[in-house]
């Protein structure tokens, strides 16, 4: 089930009214109904893939907390193997054979790799992370094993987080849904803005401009060097309103029930450099690399080329967590070379450094710059083949000569870049809600949305991972 | 007064959930059920005034692009029987094979029809096959009527066959498909007068000021049509510009003789075929269309009987065609009835 929709809407309205009208005791079991439901009109059959997720789990979460000495790492270790197993089974399958056919064949040899049907469970990368999360902290002792089989499945599929995130890590979550939530006025009108945002972002941003970018890099080559370079900026800002729409609407309607999710977003285009993005860029994703793998190997605790190495891994594991293809590796690796670029410039020239910059001059020019850099990461992101790289960047600096052609007049042009601008202002908070009542504000953003909305139901850009 | 008569706030919030609660889950009821939606649909099209429907009131393409400027009335009356026949004998049953071209605009009567004494009509899209009729004394003829954009999917044997054959048939057809979901509920929260103003906002703000296509829809190149962009444009067979290729038109001529045996086959003394040109077809004379017409009417290695409607329609073409409609109208229609009827009187006298 996809947020932009109807169904959505009216699953919204059971849910949420019946978990306030039923008693404490029973929520949970509601909640975990209604994700199944929710998980299941995608793909039912996939349901049982996190079953064994969460049954995996669940038992080892409990092993390791009984556990002494090795026997708590071995648990651990067993429950993380299952888990990337699956995970190899289901989305690393087709590469890791892709890439054993072509090694072969460099080898001289003609050796095949067995394949099946197989399809992606939708969000599999979020929740098996979020399952690794709750072994990890439990291991770590900064969080108790939970014994309720409900609340720990419902730790892993409350369905507001289950496909797209936020990537929540259990002591921020579980303890909420012993929590008695009373109906809250306040709280109710807040989430429901929130999600009204984020909303916003998805239909009426996200996906306007991915009518045009889906138009130019459908035929890359006959495209003006102009289109492809307004469709790789059109593409930066899709691909933000579309996940950071999602997590606004997840985080939303979480909060009307009472439950606090993470921040996701945190104004990831102003920021002043690349690893202040990725603070500001998927925050739970971020912080789950941080605290789960840059840390454990290290971080910059160790000697100058070991750093950079973990900072390459990092950030290769990220590219292969969006997906299973080359340009994701690309992307992550890119993104790696590019920190590790700039750690060293401010290692030879500490006076560059963002730390020492005084004017709003100085700032800008740095979020102009990081953005920049962003975007051309993004090429590699949206483009699954090589070949298709290769076109965008050749057609960029040979295409000037060919005429601008475009699904878009120029004032639906003028009007998207119009909304690029209004998210600037948002994010950098000069832009906010009109002064009124919950009621006004709603119905005027609900009035809005429907007039300058895109209601194809597309689905969000990260269900895919 | 009584305290007790006061309701608390805190009641209040539970009547609001209550009633949240009780709404939501009868509308998804109501889309999951087939037979609950038709009884709404039914419900709210009785009772008319802000909640009437909107869908089909103007035209399906106006339905579809909500454009004020096509919001014209159509007349929901269908064409009346023959009041007198060139010739008086009933000596022919015709089965039809047809879709909405027919029964929105025809009565499902044999007296529309010269010469013809029982008149049996099966739809492309019912649900169950029609068995075909026992065989009477009379000649039976079988008339297949469909639409140009749907031609190529439905004149396959394998598809005719589900909807027309001599075996009554228990499965059933087109089945509803659950993840209509979405469609059924924006019809019955959205599909309502009083949003009308609101639908027609939007388009002028897509079209007009944005200058953006409407889904589902093109416009004619004077702008007073409206048609359906399937039938445009797209690489899809139905579309009229769309280039045929050898290997379609040898399939298709393929697929019309296994038909033409099959029925002859199964107690039909003759088939007739006609397909309903697609507007944009006969009304865009500056735009030259795909050549299937003319293959069809030109082939003589086709044993079916082609009546080529074409040429009735394409004289004053923009007369038989409403502007927000995907479909002829009543004159569009009665000019298709002339012609089959015309084919009817010469049957058996070549």
């Amino acid at each position: 089930m996809v947020f932009n929709s109807l169904h959505f809407l009216v699953f919204f309205g059971i849910v949420t009214s019946a978990y306030f009208l039923l008693a404490h005791k029973f929520r949970w079991v509601l909640l975990l109904i209604a994700s199944c439901y929710f998980y299941m009109i995608f793909k039912p059959e996939y349901i049982l893939i996190l079953g064994f997720t969460i049954l995996i789990d669940y038992y080892a979460g409990i092993l390791i907390e009984n556990a002494k000495g090795a026997k708590r790492k071995a648990f651990l270790s067993l429950s993380l193997l299952a888990n990337v197993g699956v995970l190899a089974v289901f989305k690393y399958y087709f590469f890791a054979g892709d890439i054993f056919v072509k090694f072969s064949h460099l080898l001289g040899s003609d050796l095949h790799w067995p394949t099946w049907e197989i399809v992606l469970p939708i969000g599999l990368s979020f929740h098996t992370f979020q399952a690794m999360s709750y072994t990890i902290e439990v291991y770590r002792g900064n969080q108790k094993a939970e014994r309720h089989f409900g609340i720990y499945s419902l730790y892993v599929m409350f369905y507001p987080q289950l496909v797209a995130g936020p990537i929540e890590r259990p002591q921020n979550l579980i303890h909420q849904f012993y929590q008695k939530h009373t109906i809250d006025k306040a709280r109710i009108h807040s989430g429901i803005l929130q999600m009204l945002q984020g909303l916003f972002k998805k239909v009426v941003i996200a996906d306007r401009l991915a009518q045009f970018v889906d138009f130019t890099y459908s035929d890359i080559s006959n495209q003006s060097s102009f289109s492809l370079l307004l469709a790789s900026i059109f593409y930066s800002f899709q691909i933000y309103c579309d996940f950071s729409g999602y997590s606004d609407i997840a985080i939303g309607a979480s909060k009307v029930m009472g439950i606090d999710l993470m921040k996701n977003f945190n104004a990831p285009y102003l920021a002043k450099s690349l690893p202040d993005f990725w603070r500001r860029w998927h925050i739970s994703l971020s912080t789950w690399f941080k605290d789960y793998v840059y840390f454990s190997l290290g971080g910059n605790r160790v000697s100058i080329p070991k750093w950079y190495g973990n900072i390459l891994i990092v950030f290769l594991l990220s590219g292969i967590w969006h997906g299973a293809n080359w340009n994701f590796v690309i992307w992550g690796i890119l993104h790696g070379i590019l920190q590790i670029v700039g750690l060293q410039i401010n290692r030879i020239f500490p006076s560059l450094s963002v730390a020492n910059l005084q004017s709003k001059f100085g700032v800008l020019v740095y979020q102009i710059w990081t953005f920049l850099l962003v975007n051309f990461t993004w090429v590699f992101f949206r483009l699954n083949h090589i070949s298709d790289i290769k076109l965008f960047f050749e057609g960029l600096w040979h295409n000037w000569q060919l005429p601008f052609q475009s699904n878009f007049s120029l004032r639906e042009i003028g009007f998207s870049c119009l909304l690029i601008g209004g998210l600037f202002l948002v994010d950098k908070g000069k832009l906010k809600w009109p002064a009124g009542g919950f009621w006004f504000k709603a119905s005027l953003a609900i009035f809005v949305i429907y007039l300058f909305g895109v209601f194809n139901a597309k689905q969000f850009i990260y269900f895919q991972f | 007064m009584p305290s007790s008569l006061f309701i608390s706030s805190f009641n209040m919030k539970k009547i609001g959930a209550y009633f949240i609660l009780i709404f939501s889950s009868l509308l998804l009821l109501i889309c999951y059920s087939p037979e609950l939606l038709k009884r709404t649909a039914h419900f709210f099209g009785e009772n008319g005034g802000v909640f009437a429907s909107t869908r089909y009131q103007y035209g399906d393409l106006y339905g579809l692009s909500n454009d004020a400027k096509f919001r014209i009335p159509k007349p929901e009356n269908t064409l009346k029987l023959l009041d007198s026949f060139v010739v008086d004998s009933k000596d022919l049953d015709l089965v039809m094979l047809g879709d909405s071209y027919f029964y929105s605009f025809f009565q499902t009567n044999a007296n529309n029809f010269e010469r013809i004494k029982q008149f049996d009509f099966v739809r492309w899209s019912d649900k169950t096959n029609l068995q075909i009729p026992p065989k009477s004394n009379r000649k039976r003829i079988l008339l297949i009527e469909v639409v140009e954009r749907n031609a190529f999917d439905h004149l396959q044997l394998s598809f005719t066959k589900k909807r027309l054959s001599p075996e009554k048939s228990g499965t059933t057809l087109n089945e509803e498909n659950p993840f209509l979901v979405e469609n059924n509920l924006e019809a019955i929260l959205f599909d309502h007068a009083f949003f009308r103003p609101f639908k027609e906002l939007k388009t002028y703000i897509w079209k007009d000021f944005l200058k953006k296509e409407i889904p589902g829809v093109r416009y004619s190149s004077d702008g007073s049509f409206m048609y359906l962009s399937e039938t445009v444009e797209g690489s899809q067979v139905g579309n009229s510009f769309s280039y045929l290729s050898e290997m379609e038109k040898v399939s298709l001529e393929k697929q019309l003789n296994q038909i033409n045996s099959y029925y002859l086959k199964n107690g039909f003394d003759k088939v007739c075929l006609t397909i309903i040109p697609n507007p944009v077809r006969v009304l865009e004379k500056g735009r030259k269309a795909n050549d299937l017409f003319d293959f069809l009417s030109t082939n003589k290695n086709i044993g079916l009987s082609f009546v080529n409607v074409l040429p009735v329609l394409s004289k004053n073409a923009e007369q038989n065609f409403y502007r927000s409609d995907s479909h002829w109208n009543l004159k569009g229609a009665e000019k298709y009835r002339s012609l089959v009827n015309e084919t009817l009187l010469s049957f058996g006298k070549n």
